[in-house]
């Protein structure tokens, strides 16, 4: 007994210096991982949080200056915030059910293919458009979208004879924003869909046949036991397409915002904020972005927290 | 009358599964559309794309807007640049990418370290972090480092943002490997560095591919970096440089149909590793899934 009392702190290291002496290979091996992540992933993010307090305009780093809470509440008086968050608001509105309930709707099908080869040609056809770089689909899709000789207009026009209300997509400031919901729903139903298959193969067998045998019919099965089951899915799928209130690049390579501002999305105007308009003021951008970023984790941690308790 | 009930009965079978497949076909065409349009475009003569309205499919199929982009492409102008360019940025951050994710993954799982946990975690965190915010702080350092316009001006943010999957993925497939094995080799008197190289590196292999596809295709079609720290051509990738090349009004030989087949062409390397790799894709679509 004695023997071991006293061996047993020599083996474990007494303070933290030591044991972190100890597990030194373990560093070493993190590395070049930390060296890339503090430096271009950490240190930028603090960084423009730090920038929300100074005056920092690119073109003019003769005035940089600490200016406190200033940007913070030339931004909270910014009537500029309320419109563009609204139309990034009408956009994630239109877009997250959209493209859920389709990917939802294509995931069921394909759940029901017997045929595991079947089914795997298809669900490869699906995410095809997901694979496909996005930069260059941007203009494939000002091509699609054009009034003049577009195939869209063409297709609804001549080839299906629907009488269409509108005809000029990205160049309506009606429809426009419509227009690049449509795009989006086309380039990513297929990551969505992935998420539902995943949780559709984690529903068990046995649980689909016991429902038929009690006489439920597909539709309450549908109700009553998929989509309950699916609801961890549909809590990642909200907090993930959270993101596109940040929405910048499609209106940036498609619209540039316009046709009068109907497409300018808060993520948008803060990035001409920071990178176009007068002297890239970099310091109110980075305040624009960082207080998006603070009300997205508060509506994703609230959301996770209301559905917890739903499900529970 | 049995066999007049039999066939009604297997008609009420089949039509659902018509409708059903139906749907599905349809579905699966909509998915292809715009892409099957494109390459209406690409390989129709010129003749046949400025004519309103143009035609869905093209009436006659031809190769000289391939012929002219390739021309193009052997006569260096800007197009081969943007090519290369986007070749090795994307290269090298699918080797940083690798690299940095195989250290860490059998670090995080297979060696004993303070603080081990929390930097895991640090680290996952940063798949949902939001890289809006951090781009005026870090287009202000690249420009102190004289990165902008420079192809390591992308490489290295590239690598930084992608760490996050690659090093979960990685980790799982360190963990999945049975301690006995690494008993056995330590117990044969192997130190840490040969249980890595030797041992567990080959036993990681498929996932090390999967980590590499899944960095190469969404670095490929990468637009918001690109376009805020690239102005120039001769740091410029494709995903950028091609709106460069879009047909304006009086545009001569670079049409709109040769427009269409140079980005068909930048399609070409997402496609190969999507299509040829299918196995590896699946796989890593299930394993990281959540990312998407």
């Amino acid at each position: 007994m004695a023997v071991q009392t006293t061996s047993a702190p020599i083996r474990k290291p007494r303070h933290l210096l030591q044991s972190i002496w100890r597990g030194r290979v373990g560093y070493l091996f993190l590395a070049p991982l930390l060296f890339f992540y503090i430096t271009f992933v950490i240190y930028p993010s603090a960084r423009t949080i730090w920038m929300m307090f100074m005056r920092y305009e690119f073109l003019r780093p003769d005035r940089i200056e600490f200016v406190g809470l200033a940007n913070i509440i030339e931004w909270a008086q910014d009537p500029r915030v309320w419109e563009t968050f609204g139309v990034a608001l009408r956009f994630t509105l239109m877009y997250v059910p959209g493209s859920t309930v389709i990917a939802l709707l294509v995931a069921i099908l394909l759940d029901r293919v017997r045929h595991p080869g079947v089914a795997s040609v298809f669900r490869t056809l699906y995410y095809f458009p997901v694979v496909l770089p996005a930069g260059m689909l941007y203009i494939a899709w000002q091509w699609i979208f054009d009034p003049t000789w577009g195939p869209l207009n063409h297709l609804f026009i001549n080839i299906l004879h629907i009488p269409m209300p509108w005809t000029r997509w990205l160049g309506d400031p009606n429809t426009s924003l419509l227009a690049l919901v449509i795009m989006s729903i086309w380039r990513l139903m297929g990551a969505t869909m992935i998420l539902f298959l995943v949780g559709l193969s984690n529903i068990p067998q046995e649980l689909n046949e016991a429902a038929h045998i009690d006489g439920a019919n597909e539709w309450q099965l549908l109700r009553h036991v998929t989509l309950p089951l699916l609801a961890p899915i549909f809590l990642v799928i909200m907090v993930l397409r959270l993101q596109v209130l940040g929405l910048i690049a499609e209106p940036l390579f498609m619209t540039e915002g316009g046709p009068v501002r109907s497409t300018m999305t808060y993520g948008l105007q803060a990035y001409y904020i920071t990178f176009r308009d007068g002297n890239w003021r970099m310091g109110y951008g980075a305040t624009w972005f960082v207080m998006l970023s603070i009300f997205s984790t508060l509506v994703a941690f609230l959301g996770w927290r209301w559905f917890r308790s739903r499900i529970d | 009358m049995t066999t007049v009930s039999k066939s009604r009965n297997r008609a009420s079978v089949l039509t659902p599964q018509i409708i059903f497949y139906a749907v599905l076909i349809v579905g699966a065409l909509l998915s292809l559309a715009p892409f099957l349009w494109l390459m209406g475009v690409a390989f129709r003569p010129v003749e046949e794309a400025y004519v309103v309205p143009m035609n869905l499919i093209p009436r006659h199929l031809t190769l000289e807007n391939l012929q002219l982009v390739l021309d193009r492409f052997t006569r260096a102008t800007s197009l081969v640049m943007l090519y290369r360019n986007s070749i090795i940025i994307t290269g090298m951050t699918v080797f940083f990418v690798v690299t940095c994710t195989t250290l860490s993954g059998f670090a995080f799982s297979r060696l004993k370290f303070p603080g081990r946990d929390i930097i895991f975690w640090l680290v996952t965190i940063g798949m949902w972090m939001p890289l809006s915010t951090a781009l005026p702080a870090l287009y202000q350092m690249l420009s102190g480092f004289d990165l902008i316009d420079t192809l390591p001006g992308l490489i290295l943010p590239y690598t930084g943002w992608n760490l996050a999957l690659g090093n979960f993925v990685m980790r799982s497939a360190f963990s999945a490997i049975p301690n006995d094995l690494e008993d056995a080799a330590t117990i044969d008197g192997a130190g840490i560095f040969r249980l890595f190289r030797e041992i567990m590196l080959p036993l990681v292999s498929s996932s090390l591919v999967t980590v590499a596809i899944f960095t190469f295709v969404p670095v490929w079609g990468e637009y918001l970096l690109a376009f805020t720290f690239t102005s120039k051509v001769d740091a410029m990738p494709i995903s950028i440089g091609i709106r460069l090349l879009n047909p304006g009004a009086g545009t001569g030989e670079w049409t709109f149909p040769v427009a269409a087949t140079a980005t068909l062409i930048s399609f070409i390397p997402p496609m190969l590793i999507y299509f040829g790799l299918q196995k590896w894709f699946t796989k890593g679509l299930m394993e990281g899934a959540l990312k998407f």
